[in-house]
């Protein structure tokens, strides 16, 4: 049902990478205390830079035209994901800011681009608009989490919590991609 | 060692931000006159000076006053707050280095080499001026190099006030002030060492995130621009240009006034002897002015039809929302740190209390001009300086020169005048409400703005306006003039009482 | 005239802001009343103020929500009778087409060089409607004129040293029942 969606909808699309890179950092959370190997900072940015980079309609077209292309820009995702949650619980306040602030400052061309239809997406002829659109409200949806994160981080710590996330997150996984419409 | 250390921090933040406030004083005076004279010449009709020069003023006057106020501010802000966070002074004067150096390349693009397509640059308009004038390409360049270095000096600002606050408090949230959120009443319980505690803090981080966001678009579309006056066949999306532009003026245009916010914070407390604690209230209105901030600029472009319909809404609804922060957080915190304080109004509490009106009265006028449908008929017409030169002369300008009042003494060890303050206060408002009621007048009859002329049926407006920028301009001069006397009369420094017997060659300074 | 309704609404709104800073500044003098009482009584009346503003601007917005330009608005009860092709370059309009009162005129708008502002002000001077002329988009202003005579085509958006001399008349004729084209 996903893979349908996300062929006719760029939001859908861009969503659904989103899905991908956020499963990434519940995985990657899991092992901040466990895998110990210096350039959390470097990672960190790389994985943000992997979110990113899938915006660029040359790339998205590729990944679209290209099985092998699109299989990598999926794992590149996730990977992204997964060094992010690794990486970003380590980091100094200062980095963490520079990071979030940093996604922000990026997202505006991208943004606007999209909006303006400077971004064209040929296998999303016209969408380009709505989905700046969309990612015009994600941003302050991101701030919103910043600013709740205290709270949130203190509901996902809670003993079981994490596993319920990754068990939603895996059955919306398979309920997506195996419902035919 | 360590007492020496820091008292030499704060001697140079006391002599960095003398220079700034004097420097910024002086130009600002002379922008306000080029403005002056902007309403005279279209006031006789286009006798005074050619349509040229007319528009190469203007040029002038629009990006000289969004630079330099927003840099005096910033200025200001940073001494307020350089004591709570530790900011690098030596950066400090490269911004300012930068700022100068930015706003001489403009000046001279614009007086020398002929670029007039005003602060709003619109694509392509730089490259194809219109004016005939054979440096016209220089000047583009020249202006729009000018534009970056002050956009670098602002984003230097910017970056060093994040660095710094990280520094003191470890995260963005405890920068922010989320903490006030986890304590019980409102919001005070949660204090500690490494927690802001200084609501001007906060403003400066707002005003520094976002300061940030825009000078990294603002940069890349100077950038994008100066490519496409070197390689002509490189064009661009006139619509992307258009909202990268419209996103970083508006958005450093805006944050004068929230940066103006920050000082008052400061300043007003001084004299009701009320502290202006952080509440749950003020917090959240600093993140939600983040967010605002951030989407408003959508507004400038509902004539835009090409633009997407959803975004045009946005524009709307966050404009209107751009009025309830400050119309229940600062402005109402104000009033209720005055009611009943006892307060004797010396020239700082009284222009930051007018400043705080013209604030309310000037986003009143914001908010009528950025509905849709009013907006059809207000887009471009007089309405527009009329608000915002309700917001940015009788908001920023009152809030800069009320901070002038406060911190002259500590800078300098001398009193700026109060009477000649208080004279000042009342020529600047009564001239500079005249001022923007013309305007507002000739706006609602249709006259379009950046005109050379007036529009028939408003000559008497136009003349009557200019008669209101001379009281006005009195009252500037009168204040900048007093500026200047204090500065040249006061000594190197101000050293507090009990560091004099500390030995400072001025050299160290 | 819509302008002259939100002058005067803007003027007592002012006015009103204006009285309310005079009267603090006068009361301000007065004590000094310890803080506490003050601002608790200040900080209950706040709630009451964030509500009363946030039901103004909602019924603000909402008034004027019928009132919006954009063509997929004005065109929902019918397409355009008539059209007319404008351009603009520094400093002259072309148009190239007629309009008449009555019907729904559609403007299509664009820019052969730098962006303009099509601005339409009636026989008696006031601005009936604007839409921004740009290089590269075509812009539709719908509108349905009331008045016939002699209507000027003023430019509203700076394009140089002569943008104010950048107008020209457009005859706007009675529409007669049958022959609108």
């Amino acid at each position: 049902m996903v893979a349908g969606l996300s062929a006719q909808s760029l939001v859908v699309h861009h969503f659904a990478h989103w899905l991908w890179v956020v499963a990434g950092a519940i995985v990657g959370y899991q092992f901040r205390d466990l895998v110990m190997v210096p350039g959390r900072t470097l990672l960190a940015w790389a994985g943000l830079a992997a979110a990113f980079a899938w915006h660029l309609p040359p790339l998205l077209s590729w990944a679209e035209t290209n099985q092998a292309a699109h299989i990598f820009a999926h794992a590149t995702l996730l990977i992204g994901g997964g060094a992010m949650g690794w990486a970003v619980p380590q980091l100094s306040g200062a980095r963490k800011a520079a990071l979030f602030i940093g996604a922000n400052v990026v997202m505006w061309p991208l943004v606007l681009a999209e909006l303006a239809n400077a971004f064209v997406y040929p296998s999303y002829p016209g969408q380009a608009t709505t989905a700046g659109v969309a990612e015009l409200v994600a941003m302050p949806l991101a701030w919103l989490v910043l600013a709740f994160w205290g709270p949130l981080r203190r509901g996902l710590a809670r003993p079981g919590a994490t596993n319920a996330v990754l068990a939603l997150f895996a059955m919306a996984a398979l309920v997506g991609w195996v419902l035919p419409f | 060692m360590q007492d020496r250390l820091l008292l030499l921090r704060q001697l140079r933040a006391q002599r960095v931000t003398r220079i700034w406030l004097v420097t910024s004083g002086l130009v600002l005076l002379g922008l306000a006159l080029a403005g002056g004279s902007m309403r005279l010449a279209q006031a006789s009709g286009g006798n005074l000076f050619s349509a040229d020069v007319f528009y190469e003023v203007m040029s002038v006057h629009g990006s000289g006053m969004v630079v330099v106020g927003l840099m005096a501010g910033a200025g200001v802000l940073w001494y307020l707050v350089s004591n709570e966070i530790e900011l690098s002074v030596t950066l400090n004067r490269i911004v300012f280095l930068l700022t100068l150096t930015g706003l001489v390349m403009i000046v001279l693009a614009v007086m020398v080499f002929g670029y007039s397509s005003a602060w709003t640059f619109l694509y392509p308009l730089p490259e194809h001026p219109g004016s005939g004038t054979a440096t016209a390409a220089i000047g583009a360049a020249g202006y729009l190099i000018g534009l970056a270095l002050a956009v670098v000096g602002f984003l230097l600002w910017c970056v060093d006030f994040l660095r710094a606050g990280l520094k003191r408090c470890g995260s963005l949230q405890r920068l922010l002030g989320f903490y006030v959120f986890r304590s019980a009443g409102h919001g005070h319980e949660g204090e500690n060492d490494s927690t802001t505690t200084n609501p001007s803090l906060i403003a400066g981080t707002v005003c520094a995130i976002l300061g940030l966001s825009a000078c990294v678009i603002g940069a890349l579309i100077v950038v994008l621009m100066l490519t496409s006056l070197v390689f002509p066949s490189l064009t661009l999306n006139a619509l992307v240009a258009k909202n990268m532009i419209y996103f970083t003026g508006h958005t450093l245009a805006n944050l004068q006034i929230y940066v103006a916010a920050g000082i008052a914070y400061s300043v007003l407390p001084a004299y009701t002897k009320r502290p202006w604690r952080l509440s749950r209230a003020l917090v959240a209105g600093w993140l939600a002015t983040l967010a605002i901030v951030m989407l408003a600029f959508f507004h400038h472009l509902y004539q835009d039809f090409a633009q997407p319909e959803a975004v045009q809404w946005v524009g709307n609804v966050v404009s209107y929302a751009a009025a309830i922060p400050p119309m229940t957080v600062t402005i109402y915190g104000g009033l209720v740190l005055v009611w009943r304080s006892g307060i004797r109004w010396s020239a700082a509490p009284l222009f930051t209390l007018m400043a705080m009106a013209g604030w309310a009265i000037g986003g009143f006028g914001a908010v009528i001009d950025s509905t849709i449908s009013l907006n059809q008929f207000f887009h471009n017409t007089l309405w527009v300086p009329a608000h915002f030169h309700t917001y940015m002369a009788l908001g920023v300008m009152f809030f800069l020169i009320g901070a002038t009042y406060h911190v002259i003494p500590k800078l300098t060890g001398r009193k700026m005048n109060e009477n000649v303050g208080r004279r000042a206060a009342a020529l600047m408002g009564f001239g500079g409400y005249g001022l923007v009621l013309c305007w507002y007048i000739s706006g609602s009859m249709s006259a379009p703005r950046r005109y050379f002329y007036p529009l028939s049926g408003t000559e008497v407006l136009a003349w009557i306006a200019v008669a209101c920028a001379a009281v006005a301009l009195t009252g500037a001069v009168m204040v900048c003039k007093d500026l200047i006397d204090v500065f040249l009369a006061s000594p190197h420094y101000n050293l507090p009482e009990v560091a004099s017997s500390l030995e400072l060659a001025p050299s160290e300074v | 005239m819509i302008t002259y309704l939100a002058l005067g609404i803007f003027l007592a709104g002012a006015l009103a802001l204006g009285c309310v800073f005079v009267v603090v500044s006068q009361v301000a003098r007065r004590g000094p009343t310890p803080y506490p009482e003050v601002a608790r009584r200040a900080y209950r009346l706040r709630l009451f103020w964030f509500f009363a503003l946030g039901g103004i601007l909602t019924a603000a917005f909402l008034t004027a929500l019928p009132y919006v330009p954009y063509a997929s608005y004005r065109l929902a009860s019918g397409p355009a009778a008539m059209h007319v092709n404008v351009s603009g370059s520094q400093y002259s309009w072309r148009l190239d087409g007629t309009a008449a009162t009555g019907v729904k005129v559609d403007f299509a708008v664009t820019s052969a060089d730098v962006n303009h502002g099509f601005g339409l002000y009636d026989p008696s001077g006031h601005l009936v409607g604007q839409v921004q002329a740009m290089p590269g988009y075509t812009n539709h202003l719908v509108l349905q004129l009331s008045e016939p005579g002699d209507y000027t085509v003023r430019c509203l958006e700076y394009c140089g040293p002569g943008h104010s001399s950048m107008f020209m008349s457009l005859h706007v004729s009675t529409c007669k029942t049958g022959c609108c084209c």
